[in-house]
């Protein structure tokens, strides 16, 4: 993919510059760029913090013969359907708070993940405008790159309209976020360090999204 | 226990010396919900008797009887010592909780004076666990008594890929027979193997069913259904709600329907769709609170007026008669006697008091026996089907009302006869839904695929929809084999629609919904339908026995009719029936036809041979008028005087209970489960149980 990158010294001085300085990454994920219904690892934001954004399940480690591990059930990707972007309104949740998109995980929880480890400084996320959602207490897990739980950012959904639910304390070496499922979420705000060891692996993986995000322009 | 002040002792003492009746003390007899550490005074082992989901809503309640001379000032409860509601002042809007007189006691033959019912309406809790609830009840004289329940708030944690909408496929009074009997009319066999299975069959997943309900191990089907869909144990003809201790049958404490909850935190849209009057205990035991099943203007009324807070989008069947206002005069169009065919009546409809209207936000009601509720129902919106025809070309409106006859809808084997333009006799002039006056009613597949189409069509957050084949149990209460056997054909075929909608085929072709649960199951099991073999004889060869053999006995006592042509293990072989291009068996009495036992049936005669007519249905408001009044009767309350026994031209079958009717059955009953989540479903399981397993695929995601 790095062949499809027009402008190699750039890339390479943007990665260099990433391992000396290590910037903070911020942006605000709010998909209303995207057709309701789009894949949702369309949106540029996400793309520039090399964020992805995947179905995800609660799943055993399968054996060598296929047999589950009693006990080593944990978050995985589960592709099955594709994550996207709704227009709320549509849906019948009323208009999303940045106008027209949200991310859409009633059905399922999402993965957000980043291409590495990152240090997050900040996270928040706004709620649609309306009453529905789970009525239990429900969890936001920060996950480093084994998949253990380093953060449980508890939340409520449901009679929660438009609330906007913010990460109190930094957390560090994280690798996936899983949002729950049952409801959208808009404005997601990220603000975080690339682990310093993991540096190259981020700016090898943006580099792979630029090439990604060439190839889906050229398409 | 009571906290009485120091002359409480002298009190007593002397109320035992003067001899008092004792039942006047100050007690808390009723604490709801049901608790068996209420019950039982301090177990705790499981079961936990009421369980709710997070978030789910129910109301507490307790009944409490002052001393005499007393009243009660004040209720107030408490989950985990932390106070939820003091109820101390009759209904008053905007207010959840209430103390209102116990009619039941206090109008009793010996009146508890002054006991009241004390409520919070709308009561959750979204911390799972097991829940201490304490009611502490003040008297007039501030002396207390407490007693304290339990109950369970059960979590649900995320996994994977929610259940988006859940189809119910309930065949009323379906047990394993039943679906074997429907598998062996519709398929055949053909050395000891199904040709065929049926749609029910091929589902993925079976669990077996516990259908008691809370007071009786043989349930009816109001609990029956609402066990199911509440994940709480209702007693006999109770919908939605536990037992109380007033006489008002739309005030019961309530527990959240999984349609209720669904709506208010998902925004799922509800279908019920039956072959029975839509006011029957299947359908309504979806969405509606009583105490009394036969409450059919208020229970129809609340479908409407409590429409937005159910998002009710679909609702199909009989019951016509409730959406008239009375006096609306009634013919079948066909010769027969005008009669009046609304039942709309003051003592079957509601009014709701202002703390349930403040807890759950439901409509306050109204007595309003002239009230034309299809034109309410279209004023809201609704397109309205009056029959086949019109469903065929309704499209797929927001909402959908179809109405296709006064009350139950015609059984599937005389809608086809109809279809077919089959007499009942050689010397009939008519059909018999052309006596019923609606000639022209859908098949149950036909309207559970318009319902799912409709609410594909209109159901962005996903759907519960319910499916009701009634009158396999009504006709197997009528001991009726043929007519019950098609009925479960039909039923399967409703069936056959619901996994089409999963899987994109069929009516859905191309367009697949993976993210659907679907699972066959029943209220209970009716008549002890067994499969007992064959008649040995061809039709002919039937017919003529009857009329040889008749009602007589052989030489040993027993009867000649049963023993010529009852034939068991291999005399039995395999019954073939031909199916006819419209998908039903081509003639109803194949030669060495399929024959049922009835082992909880009633005293009835016997001749093997399908009747020609339908027993009379009693909730037809034209049951007393040509030509329905010369329909057979085997009715419940008939006496053995004015009864005169179906088919009275067979032998006489000594039933094993009382009455005219078979009766339901306490045994297990098959679940079968296809799509997401069917994994879910498996073992023997609860009714309840179903609900939390369905509910934990919906809410939290599975991945089974």
């Amino acid at each position: 993919m790095f062949n499809y990158v027009k402008n190699k010294k750039a890339l390479i001085g943007l990665v260099v510059g990433l391992t000396l300085a290590q910037p903070t990454l911020a942006s605000t994920i709010n998909f209303d760029r995207l057709a309701a219904g789009a894949n949702a690892n369309l949106d540029l934001s996400a793309n520039a913090l090399g964020i992805t954004f995947n179905n995800a399940a609660f799943l055993p480690t399968l054996d060598g013969d296929g047999i589950a591990i009693v006990g080593s059930e944990h978050w995985q990707i589960d592709n099955t359907h594709p994550v996207t972007a709704e227009n709320t309104f549509a849906q019948g949740w009323g208009v999303s708070p940045s106008g027209q998109n949200a991310l859409d995980a009633r059905a399922q929880p999402v993965l957000m993940g980043f291409a590495s480890a990152m240090d997050i400084g900040s996270f928040s996320f706004t709620l649609p405008n309306s009453t529905y959602g789970n009525t239990s207490p429900t969890d936001i897990l920060f996950l480093d790159a084994s998949g253990n739980t380093l953060y449980d950012l508890v939340y409520s959904q449901y009679n929660n309209p438009l609330a906007i639910v913010s990460l109190l304390t930094p957390v560090l070496g994280v690798k996936d976020i899983v949002l729950a499922s049952g409801t959208f979420y808009d404005d997601i705000n990220v603000a975080a360090v690339p682990v310093p060891g993991a540096v190259w692996l981020f700016g090898s993986a943006l580099m792979g999204f630029m090439g990604f995000l060439r190839l889906n322009k050229k398409a | 226990m009571k906290n009485r002040n120091p002359l409480s002792g002298f009190v007593i003492a002397g109320i035992l010396a003067t001899g008092t009746d004792c039942a006047s003390a100050l007690t808390i007899s009723r604490l709801t919900p049901p608790s068996q550490l209420f019950a039982t005074n301090g177990a705790t082992s499981s079961p936990m008797i009421s369980r709710f989901i997070q978030g789910q809503r129910f109301d507490l309640q307790t009944t409490v009887r002052p001393d005499a001379g007393k009243t009660i000032t004040k209720v107030e409860f408490f989950v985990d010592s932390a106070s939820v509601g003091v109820a101390n002042a009759a209904p008053v809007a905007g207010v959840v909780t209430s103390l209102v007189p116990a009619t039941t006691l206090t109008t009793a033959a010996t009146p508890v004076a002054n006991a009241v019912v004390a409520s919070v309406r709308g009561y959750s809790s979204s911390v799972s666990g097991i829940r201490t609830l304490t009611a502490v009840a003040t008297q007039s004289d501030n002396t207390t008594v407490t007693a304290t329940g339990s109950f369970e708030v059960v979590g649900i944690t995320q996994a994977g890929r929610k259940v988006k909408n859940v189809i119910i496929m309930l065949g009323d009074g379906m047990g394993a027979s039943h679906r074997t009997a429907a598998r062996i009319v519709q398929n055949g066999y053909a050395q000891g193997k199904a040709n065929k299975k049926l749609a029910m069959d091929s589902f993925t997943n079976t669990a077996m069913i516990m259908t008691a309900s809370l007071d009786t191990q043989v349930t009816d089907s109001a609990p029956g259904m609402a066990n199911y869909v509440t994940g709480n144990k209702a007693n006999s003809g109770q919908e939605g709600v536990w037992p109380d201790d007033t006489t008002a049958a739309f005030d019961g404490p309530r527990m959240e329907y999984m349609s209720e909850f669904l709506a208010r935190t998902q925004g799922k849209k509800l279908g019920i769709v039956t072959t029975a009057d839509v006011f029957d205990a299947t359908p309504a035991a979806n969405a509606i609170h009583t105490s009394a099943r036969g409450n059919g203007t208020g229970i129809v009324d609340q479908f409407l007026d409590d429409a937005s807070r159910t998002n009710l989008t679909v609702l199909m069947g009989g019951g016509r008669k409730w959406f008239l206002p009375s006096g609306t005069a009634f013919d079948n169009g066909h010769g027969g006697t005008s009669f009046t065919g609304s039942a709309r009546a003051v003592a079957s409809d509601y009014t709701l008091p202002a703390d349930i209207q403040a807890g759950w936000n439901a409509a306050a009601g109204a007595i309003d026996t002239s009230r034309n509720l299809i034109a309410d129902f279209q004023t809201a919106g609704w397109t309205y089907a009056a029959d086949h025809t019109a469903l065929a070309n309704a499209g797929t409106p927001a909402k959908l009302l179809g109405l296709f006859s006064l009350s139950n809808m015609n059984i599937a084997k005389d809608k086809m006869d109809g279809r077919r333009g089959v007499f009942p006799t050689a010397s009939a002039a008519t059909t018999i839904v052309q006596d019923y006056g609606f000639p022209d009613q859908p098949m149950l597949d036909e309207m559970a695929s318009k319902a799912m189409h409709v609410l594909d069509a209109n159901s962005p957050n996903g759907f519960v929809l319910m499916v009701e084949g009634a009158s396999i149990d009504k006709q197997a209460h009528e001991m009726d084999s043929t007519r019950f056997m098609v009925d479960t054909i039909e039923f399967d075929k409703a069936v056959q629609k619901a996994k089409d909608y999963v899987d994109g085929t069929g009516d859905f072709a191309g367009n697949p919904h993976p993210d659907t649960l679907v699972y066959v199951t029943a209220d209970h099991e009716c008549s002890g339908a067994a499969i007992i073999g064959a008649s040995t004889k061809s039709d002919t060869a039937l017919q003529a026995e009857i009329v040889a053999s008749g009602n007589t006995l052989d030489a040993n006592g027993q009867p000649k009719l049963r023993n010529n042509v009852v034939g068991t293990y291999a005399a039995a072989g395999f019954p073939k029936y031909t199916i006819a291009a419209d998908g039903y068996p081509s003639v109803w009495d194949p030669d060495n036809k399929l024959l049922i036992g009835y082992g909880a049936g009633a005293d009835h005669y016997e001749n093997f041979r399908t009747r020609s007519y339908p027993s009379n249905d009693t909730q037809q408001p034209g049951i007393n008028f040509a030509p329905l009044n010369a329909y057979p009767r085997n009715n419940l309350f008939d006496t053995a005087a004015t009864r005169p026994l179906q088919q009275n031209d067979g032998y006489f079958v000594t039933g094993q209970v009382p009455g005219a009717q078979a009766v339901h059955t306490g045994g297990d009953i098959p679940l079968t489960a296809y799509g997401r989540g069917a994994g879910e479903l498996g073992g023997t399981l609860d009714n309840t149980d179903v609900f939390f397993a369905v509910m934990k695929a919906v809410v939290g995601g599975t991945t089974k």
